[in-house]
């Protein structure tokens, strides 16, 4: 009866662990992926490298093309260090249930947001000029 | 050397070791009367527990409130998911929770939609470094 009594508790424990331990791994590390996407009216077709975004950003956007800039990436939760994409600057920093993003172009600090990322759905911030009609647009995507 | 105190004592040396004493066996009984009997005293008898095992056994006879006791826990940790935002609430989903725009713009959008692919924060008519003259 001891054994039996241990092992149905211990059961009840597994379970719990099992159900609580899965997102809570995924949540506290995983990495933050950015990468600074020009959006065209006039270039045609989307960068290979922007393939795993690229029904978000066909579903949200009419631009025809879309082309990689640069990426840069770093782990979660991000320490706020500064990270170079093409003439923007963007540091990160916390967790993905409150990161901290600050966007700035040269001393001009463009946009500041804090957002929940989640696992499988990219953030797009964007509306940043980038010349001859076309339009920067940065995606994170926390894995 | 100990020597191991549960030997096996086959029937007929019980019968002889009775024999040389004079004692004589119990004539046999059916079987089911044997059971019969068994648990007609087995009712009478108050069964002591056993030395060593009482809170094993109080654990199992208060099993059921150990398991709403595991319950309630389960809820709590629910109710705090939802209270302190955790992973396991709508998971799928970002949210941007805050946003300001440091230079002269017309309209800040934001698509948050639980069907959207993806969440977006758009700003309208942001004034180009090359327009303000000072450039990155």
């Amino acid at each position: 009866m001891k054994v039996h009594a241990w092992f149905k508790m211990s059961r009840i424990g597994v379970l719990i662990l099992a159900v609580a331990a899965a997102p809570l791994a995924s949540w506290a590390g995983g990495a933050l992926s950015v990468r600074l996407v020009r959006a065209s009216h006039t270039a045609e077709g989307v960068d290979p490298a922007l393939r795993d975004v690229a029904d978000a950003l066909g579903s949200s956007f009419a631009f025809r093309g879309y082309a990689l800039v640069a990426r840069a990436s770093q782990p979660l939760p991000a320490d706020g260090r500064s990270m170079r994409l093409g003439p923007f600057s963007v540091r990160c920093e916390g967790a993905r249930n409150a990161l901290s993003i600050r966007v700035e172009q040269g001393r001009r600090r463009l946009l500041g947001t804090t957002a929940r990322l989640s696992g499988t759905r990219p953030l797009i911030l964007g509306g940043f000029p980038a010349g001859n009609g076309d339009l920067f647009v940065l995606v994170f995507v926390a894995r | 050397m100990i020597r191991n105190p549960h030997r096996h004592v086959s029937g007929s040396a019980v019968r002889g070791a009775l024999a040389t004493q004079g004692a004589r066996l119990p004539p046999p009984r059916p079987a089911a009367q044997f059971w019969n009997e068994f648990h007609a005293r087995r009712a009478l008898q108050p069964v002591a527990a056993a030395e060593g095992k009482t809170a094993d056994r109080l654990v199992w006879r208060h099993s059921g409130i150990v398991g709403w006791g595991v319950a309630a826990a389960m809820a709590l940790a629910v109710a705090a998911g939802f209270w302190f935002d955790l992973p396991w609430r709508d998971e799928r989903r970002n949210v941007i929770r805050s946003y300001d725009v440091g230079v002269p713009h017309r309209a800040v959008l934001i698509l948050d939609a639980p069907g959207a692919q993806a969440s977006i924060l758009w700003v309208e008519g942001i004034e180009s470094s090359t327009e303000r003259g000072d450039g990155a």
